[in-house]
């Protein structure tokens, strides 16, 4: 199975004085079970397209099939929930969509909305709260009395307990500490390797090199390049014609003038191995 | 030393209502006039609730006699609105900090607060504004601004007032790429031209590497502080605490694993980078 | 990206603009009591010709004030058929039961058709050329007579300010969190009312909780810039008359003379 946009635009406001088009003819065809990155400024249709994934958004203009299903301009606003079981969206800072007593109740809201029993929505939300790293203890507390980054992972661990086959993140690790932001995009490469697929929105381009195996880049509401990480980062006079960041590893390599790399490093492990065959050559 | 010491902290500690353990256990430290400090530590170290201590928003708990001084003053209740004159904090949130219903009147705010006569206003504003690349929005409203451009706003209002230290509270957390540069870059200047002393609490290593003076807490109590090449060297107790270490240093560590020697004095990226093209050359 | 238009403020730049939104408030409100002057076909014409006028110098698109109009068409309607069936004298046309239809009755649906027109034309003239928070300073300057007996019309005024700053925001965290719960499953159009009820709360518990963190925030934030109970503050934005507020009493003062003049005594 795969995701499909064809030709889809999107007009905020249209026939306002406050016309703005937030996706202008987009189309793409990825596989399921990727780990996909989709890149862009702020404005450049990042969040309008994710917003389609699970039509929270409908097209304006065109056709997108996603989870088995086709969203259409003319789709109906009701009967999406079985869309929105299969295709789920966390939005940047989620520990803002929390509001149940405690805990657990707030993991199996989600779970219970889908249709599953109460018991076994409450076995999930147990099963998913520690799979986000949350201690059994806080289950019974309210989500309120918690950290920020323990908040984050109830919100995360309440999209999660449902199992979307498509999980699509806008910054999930953003205002993390580097250990709690490790911690959790482990488990969105782990959750993908389970055979999900997992669409990340985001301006870090290291997560992009070290998890991603298929980008988007979107600017001023257009796709722009549609290709795997090493493409995307492989032509440096390209990125930066659009104000796009390298990562950390090809930055430091383009900086070692005179080694020689057979292709270009995306991650700190090939940038040690390049940096290695040079020096021992 | 001591003599040009802009902060001076003394067996601080703050429990936070209705908790048990402190927030922040007995820290002492100086902050050097006109530096650039940065404070790292993991969320929940104690790192927002020491600024809060700094300017008087929070009052330290009364044991082991403690002593906060800022620019020669020491923090007390009466002193403490001159010290807030002299400090100035960029928060987190960008939203939840703009007062002002346009830039200029949020930029006014604190002006305003402090009786300054709208004569003389009229003049700071516009400044204040154009020194942060905002003259082209000073009637915008905040809902049409990113958050990048609010956090300038932001700074605009800290520099209308002329204080002697800039805070950046994760100012630039919330922010993209783009507007994360802007802001630093925007602050890097205002400390060269006006001789700030600038404390920045964050996560973001790249930003902690601007510092040249660094503070590294956990669990509320002050675990080192160095200048920055000194720190970031530490890479086994920046890890043991969780948090994040220089890219070079992380390289460095990988390579002397990897059984290529690498001397004890390089650090930083550019002496790396010069160390390998060098012995690529030579061998 | 939720511009949903409070106070329908459509920025501009003609005349109307320039105004002061005191000069501009006060002859609104003045206006509802000046229309009843008016009494006769030729003070009908001549108010209906002024509001007009006033309503072209906006330099608007005239579906701005339609707009304006459109919500409360059916009760100016309601109100005029009121009028036409309900009022008797002169010539009577139609009768049945208690309804009649005179000629008094036809005139005096068509006033009231005009006036209620009329008001809300020119009300919707002062909400499009000024800004929420000009028409909070206006209403500031109306209430100052108010100091004199205690109330903190100061405070009052930074609370609206504070208040009407954050309404954009709150509607983006409005249309965030419900599409979050949306994407959780969670049905806001469908079911009963009982069911909806219920729907709300996954929204109405995080916005209330994120408005108080954003309160507490922002009081920090305040406290910080220095802001304390009791000082003497000053202002940066002032409001200033300026000529254009001359014309507007000038315009109005005319208007007001000719009715006076041709209205039946």
């Amino acid at each position: 199975m795969s995701i499909k946009f064809e030709k889809v635009s999107y007009t905020y406001f249209p026939g306002s004085p406050l016309e703005k088009k937030g996706l202008d003819n987009v189309s793409f065809k990825i596989k399921e079970g990727q780990f996909i990155a989709i890149i862009g400024h702020t404005g450049s249709g990042k969040s309008t397209l994710m917003q389609h994934f699970n039509a929270l958004l409908k097209p304006s203009k065109g056709r997108i099939e996603i989870a088995g299903q086709t969203i259409l301009p003319t789709t109906s606003n009701k009967n999406l929930k079985e869309l929105r079981k299969h295709v789920s969206l966390v939005f940047q800072f989620p520990e803002a969509q929390l509001f149940e007593n405690t805990v657990l109740d707030d993991i199996a809201f989600g779970p219970k909305n889908f249709g599953y029993s109460e018991q076994k929505a409450k076995e999930k939300a147990w099963t998913w709260l520690t799979r986000v790293g949350l201690p059994k203890s806080v289950a019974n507390r309210s989500p309120f009395d918690l950290s920020g980054g323990q908040m984050r992972q109830v919100a995360i661990a309440g999209v999660m307990a449902y199992e979307p086959d498509i999980l699509c993140l806008d910054e999930p690790a953003a205002g993390l500490d580097p250990r709690a932001r490790k911690q959790m995009m482990g488990l969105f490469s782990k959750y993908q390797q389970e055979g999900h697929t997992v669409i990340l929105v985001t301006h870090n381009m290291d997560d992009v090199a070290n998890y991603a195996n298929d980008v988007l880049v979107m600017e001023s509401g257009k796709l722009i390049k549609h290709a795997r990480p090493a493409e995307v980062f492989k032509d440096r006079s390209w990125l930066k014609e659009h104000y796009i960041e390298e990562p950390k590893a090809s930055l430091f390599a383009s900086k070692l003038t005179n080694f020689t790399f057979s292709n270009t490093p995306l991650t700190i492990k090939e940038l040690v191995k390049g940096i290695e065959n040079n020096l021992k050559e | 030393m001591a003599k040009d010491s802009i902060i001076k902290i003394r067996n601080v500690s703050f429990t936070y209502p209705d908790t048990t353990s402190p927030a922040i256990n007995n820290i002492s430290f100086d902050i050097k006039r006109g530096s650039w400090t940065s404070i790292i530590g993991h969320n929940g170290s104690g790192k927002s609730t020491i600024i809060r201590l700094i300017n008087g928003l929070l009052v330290p708990d009364n044991k082991n006699s403690p002593y906060i001084e800022v620019d020669g003053t020491e923090l007390t209740d009466k002193t403490v609105w001159n010290i807030r004159d002299k400090v100035g904090i960029v928060f987190q949130n960008p939203d939840n900090q703009f007062v002002g219903a346009t830039v200029a009147d949020d930029v006014a705010f604190g002006l305003e607060n402090r009786g300054v006569p709208r004569s003389k206003m009229l003049k700071i504003v516009p400044e204040a504004i154009k020194a942060v690349g905002m003259d082209d929005y000073t009637n915008a409203e905040p809902s049409n601004l990113s958050g990048g451009q609010k956090q300038r706003v932001a700074i605009a209002g800290i520099l209308a007032i002329q204080p002697k230290i800039i805070i950046l509270d994760e100012a630039t957390s919330m922010l993209d790429p783009s507007g994360r540069s802007k802001i630093l870059q925007i602050v890097h200047q205002m400390k060269k031209k006006d001789n700030l002393t600038v404390v920045s609490i964050t996560h973001d290593i790249d930003e902690a590497n601007l510092a040249d003076q660094i503070i590294v807490m956990n669990n509320g109590g002050l675990v080192d502080q160095g200048n920055t090449k000194e720190i970031f060297s530490k890479v086994k107790l920046l890890k043991s605490l969780g948090l994040d270490v220089p890219f070079a240093s992380q390289v460095k560590e990988k390579l002397l694993q990897s059984g290529i020697s690498i001397p004890k004095e390089i650090n930083s990226e550019k002496e790396l980078i010069n160390y390998l093209c060098q012995s690529n050359s030579k061998k | 990206m939720s511009k949903i238009l409070i106070g329908r403020y459509v920025p501009g730049n003609s005349l109307v603009y320039k105004m002061d939104p005191r000069g501009k408030l006060l002859v609104t409100i003045l206006f509802i009591f000046i229309i009843f002057l008016a009494n006769n076909w030729v003070t009908y014409a001549i108010i209906t010709i002024f509001s007009f006028l006033a309503v072209a110098a906006t330099k608007l698109k005239a579906k701005v004030f339609w707009d304006g109009v459109k919500p409360l068409i059916w009760l100016i309607l309601f109100t005029s058929v009121l009028q036409l069936f309900f009022t008797t004298g002169g010539q009577i046309y139609w009768n049945w039961i208690i309804f009649t239809i005179s000629s008094y009755g036809i005139t005096n649906a068509i006033y009231i058709f005009i006036r209620f027109t009329l008001i809300i034309l020119i009300s919707t003239v002062m909400t499009v050329t000024t800004m929420p928070l000009e028409i909070a300073d206006a209403m500031e300057w109306i209430l100052t007579p108010l100091k004199y007996v205690k109330v903190p019309i100061d405070k009052i005024a930074l609370v609206m300010s504070i208040a009407l700053r954050f309404v954009p925001t709150l509607f983006d965290e409005t249309l965030k969190i419900m599409n979050a719960q949306r994407s959780r499953g969670a049905d806001f159009n469908n079911g009963g009312l009982i069911k909806r009820a219920k729907a709300i709360t996954p929204l109405l518990v995080p916005l209330f909780i994120n408005s108080l963190e954003t309160a507490v925030d922002l009081s920090t934030a305040m406290e910080s810039r220095g802001y304390r109970d009791g000082a003497n503050r000053t202002r940066y934005r002032i409001l200033k008359w300026s000529k254009y507020d001359l014309y507007e009493l000038a315009y109005f003062i005319i208007l007001v003379l000719l009715l006076l003049v041709f209205r039946t005594k």
